[in-house]
């Protein structure tokens, strides 16, 4: 499995640059998925890989191939990059097995029947190799899908929004799946999606799209723990973000003090998670219960802060607070604010 | 801006080859000085009114029967829909002079009530509305069910969600259908001919063969395409921007009322009667007219080798022509071009354009072409091969082409437009070139809609009159000539072995394709299959 790397990516249309000067490094073996909200460019950015679109500048490279770029311009069927689509595109006269094994048409008859067995069984559907694309369930025609594009071996596997299409119950568990199935095959693999927890459960690193161009990279738990601008910071899960003064390692806010990653000093603002604070009753508090989402494991509540601000919190489902109750909101011990712009 | 490609540079050329001649129409308006329409000014009011008239009454007719129909057998059940459902195409190979025969010769006093517009657009709406009911039987069934019910959900009532959900959506289907037979009603020239309806057609006729002016002819001809034109034109805009392309309807079948009582039977008796008048009792006629006709003696001498040229020539043009149009189609589908969209829309204005102007069209190129051929040879080798392009079938075939190239390519392209753009791209992500793409993807899913391209073209040729009245080498006469040219003797029973012929040849296919269709039905999901294939058995 090969590396991926974009130099300066660009690519218009008309006058909307959907992809904007993106650089990026995939490398091999790796799970990186692009997250961004609709009409960000993440799905040209996918198909400037797979060879659907040319860019207008920058270089895209696989291996040490230049696929796409100023001397090389690699046609997608040469490119051996498999691509999932979000709407799947099986082959409707096709058979199941047909499918995954149409990119195998150059094989021995052999090595193509020994692949798509064992890719049939990679994604757990050997059973249903006779059926057609219409006769199965939407999580099967994923696998089938993720499949076709195993099947060949390719340098690079691409997945368009993969599990938009599947209800919430299937998708946590299929998500999973697909990514043990691209871990067992040692795939490189980029990931497309607006779904922030699949992005975060999902991948080895997270690319951040916005306006075409790429705002952070970084893996999960930096992505969401210091986000690099107050448009990641919200756009990846919940946030606070509060105004404060740096001293050193700390900030002052008007919740409290948190620490800094990184030293700073004067007015900053920074970004602090819901789970960053914490919340207990008292009559005399600083805050009042506005709102309460339960989730089971934990609740969201929405605080109106004496300041006039709301506050976002969220805690363990151990102890509940009603809607209406007085409480004091301080930063958790642990809390740990990063700045941003 | 892309590239050309070579598939664009093919559909271009070929649009080239193949409009070039009708694209030349218009000069006949400048040459030889201004005199235009001093020579023909008499045919025109007379051509203008009654083609516009039949026009819109064949428009209504077919729009009205062919989509009551396919509505009728997809969306209500009663008993033996699955037959009347196939037998509702049948009228398909029922040429329209063949009926006019018919009609003239069964009909008392010479069949003198249907000599007029009206009996033409009543025998046109008969035997054309199996195109509108084609294509908008298959956009119907493809349609999802999730959309009907969705529409129901939202407090429409059955009907109202077939007229507000279903109808607007089959309609770049029916549209479509509709032009299709309002165009093969602009070209006819048998019918209107027989019925003695003085249309744009019918004068051409007359001014070429009575009067020998051939730039007159032309003139009105250009007319006659300014008019096709329109109607494409029109169809266009009625599809607007949509590209309708959806991927597989989830194998979600349209779920059909089961009709009881009184709507039942004439569920039944309806269609059964309509077939009965266009098909079955011409066919019973002609077979009692065709048998006095052998026992008395009355068969023309050359009725063999006419047979076996309208076999020939309709087998090979039902390869030829589909094969062309798939080369457009894919040349359109891989380059959305303005310059291959228009080329594409210009190599397929033919089917507006009757068959002896085509005949001329063809002819003049062709002709000179011939001569350079001649001269070259005799000069260079000292052999002279005679006239090899307008003295044989060549030419014949060129005209077909030009002819018959829209029809085939509508059936193309419909099962084209159906595949998602999707799939080419997973294709070409799985190392399929542009060819594998072609013949791996496209191909087999298309495969419905070429077997309906070539059926078309088949039947089509089977029929055609006046180009081939025209282009015909020595001693080619064909069935269909030699029925036009008995029935407007008022030699009927003459006229009714070929005639016969001709429908049962154009039966044959039309029921082949029936069988197939039906089979195949069951091992695949049915949003794939395109237009006629998609006909249950």
């Amino acid at each position: 499995m090969s590396e991926v790397r974009l130099e300066s990516v660009s690519k218009s249309f008309g006058t909307t640059r959907a992809v904007d000067g993106v650089s990026l490094e995939v490398r091999g073996g790796e799970l990186v998925a692009v997250l961004g909200p609709s009409g960000c460019g993440k799905t040209t950015l996918l198909r400037l890989i797979a060879g659907f679109e040319r860019p207008d500048a920058g270089s895209l490279f696989v291996g040490a191939v230049e696929m796409a770029g100023p001397s090389a311009s690699v046609p997608p069927d040469q490119r051996r990059i498999g691509m999932v689509f979000q709407d799947y595109a099986l082959f409707p006269h096709l058979s199941v097995k047909a499918n995954v094994a149409f990119g195998l048409s150059r094989r021995e008859r052999e090595e193509r029947e020994a692949l798509t067995r064992r890719t049939l069984e990679l994604v757990g559907l050997q059973h249903r190799a006779g059926c057609f694309p219409h006769e199965l369930s939407g999580g099967e025609r994923q696998r089938i899908a993720l499949a076709r594009a195993l099947a060949p071996e390719p340098e690079v596997v691409l997945l368009d929004e993969p599990f938009s299409n599947l209800d919430a119950t299937l998708r946590a568990g299929l998500r999973r799946e697909v990514e043990l199935i691209l871990r067992d095959a040692g795939a490189t693999a980029i990931l497309v999606t607006h779904d922030q927890e699949e992005a975060l459960s999902l991948a080895d690193r997270l690319a951040v799209m916005r306006q075409g161009r790429i705002v952070q990279v970084g893996p999960p738990e930096s992505v969401y723990g210091q986000p690099a601008s107050r448009w990641a910071a919200q756009f990846v899960g919940e946030v606070n973000v509060l105004a404060g003064v740096a001293r050193g390692s700390g900030v002052e806010t008007e919740l409290g003090v948190f620490d800094l990653p990184r030293p700073a000093s004067g007015a900053v603002h920074v970004a602090v998670r819901p789970e960053q604070l914490e919340i207990r009753s008292d009559e005399q508090g600083n805050a009042e219960v506005v709102e309460r989402e339960f989730r089971g494991h934990d609740v969201l509540y929405r605080l109106r802060h004496e300041g006039g601000r709301t506050v976002l919190v969220q805690l363990p489902s151990l102890e509940l607070h009603e809607v209406g109750a007085r409480v004091f909101v301080r930063p958790a011990s642990t809390a740990v604010a990063p700045v941003v712009d | 801006m892309r590239r050309l490609d070579g598939w664009a540079l093919a559909t271009i050329v070929v649009a080239v080859l193949v409009a070039g001649p009708l694209i030349g129409l218009p000069l006949s308006f400048v040459t030889e000085g201004g005199k235009g329409f001093t020579q023909f000014s008499g045919f025109l009011p007379d051509a203008v009114r009654n083609t516009v008239f039949l026009l819109l009454g064949v428009g209504a007719g077919t729009v009205v029967l062919g989509t009551g129909l396919a509505m009728l057998v997809t969306f209500c059940d009663f008993p033996g829909r699955s037959w009347i459902e196939w037998a509702l195409v049948l009228p398909l190979a029922m040429p329209g002079y063949v009926f006019t025969l018919f009609a003239l010769g069964a009909l008392p006093a010479g069949g003198a009530a249907i000599r007029s517009p009206l009996g033409a657009i009543a025998i046109f709406t008969l035997v054309l509305y199996p195109y509108v009911y084609l294509l908008g039987r298959a956009a119907f069934l493809s349609q999802s069910r999730v959309l009907l019910e969705a529409a129901r959900g939202l407090g429409l009532s059955p009907a109202r969600a077939l007229l507000r959900v279903a109808l607007p959506l089959a309609r770049p289907a029916i549209f479509g259908g509709t032009a299709l037979a309002l165009m093969e009603a602009l070209a006819d020239f048998g019918t209107v001919n027989l019925l003695g309806v003085h249309t744009f057609t019918d004068a051409i006729y007359r001014v070429w063969f009575i009067a020998f002016d051939r730039r007159a002819a032309m003139q009105l001809a250009t007319l006659l395409v300014s008019v096709t034109l329109v109607l494409l034109v029109l169809e266009r805009l009625a599809r607007g921007r949509a590209r309708y392309q959806q991927l597989a309807a989830r194998g979600e079948l349209i779920g059909a009322t089961r009709l009881r009582g009184l709507p039942a039977v004439a569920a039944v008796l309806g269609p059964l009667a309509l077939v009965g008048v266009v098909v079955a009792a011409p066919l019973g006629q002609l077979a009692v007219w065709a048998a006095q006709s052998i026992r008395d003696g009355l068969l023309a001498p050359e009725f063999a080798t006419a047979a076996r040229n309208s076999l020939l020539l309709a087998l090979m043009s039902a390869v030829l022509v589909p094969g062309v149009a798939l080369l457009l189609g894919y040349g359109l589908r891989s380059s959305r071009s303005p310059l291959a969209t228009g080329a594409v829309r210009v190599a397929t204005i033919g089917y507006g354009v009757p068959g002896s102007v085509i005949a001329v069209t063809v002819i003049v190129p062709l002709a000179w072409l011939d001569h350079r051929l001649d001269d070259t040879s005799g000069s260079l080798l000292g052999v002279d091969p005679g006239l090899i392009l307008t003295g044989t079938v060549i030419g014949l075939f060129v005209a077909y082409l030009v002819r018959f190239l829209a029809l085939a390519f509508q059936a193309v392209e419909t099962s084209l437009l159906r595949i998602p753009g999707e799939l080419d791209e997973a294709a070409r992500g799985l190392g399929a070139d542009r060819l594998d793409v072609l013949a791996r993807v496209h191909v087999p899913l298309i495969r419905a809609g070429l077997v309906t391209a070539a059926l078309l073209v088949f039947t089509e040729v089977m029929k055609e009159l006046p180009a081939t009245l025209l282009l015909r080498p020595l001693g080619g006469d064909t069935l269909a000539i030699a029925v036009w040219q008995a029935t407007s003797e008022s030699l009927f029973r003459t006229a009714a072995l070929p005639a016969l012929l001709i429908v049962l040849v154009g039966l044959l296919p039309v029921v082949l394709m029936i069988r197939l269709s039906g089979r195949r039905r069951a091992e695949k999901p049915v949003d794939t299959e395109p237009a006629l294939a998609t006909i249950s058995a």
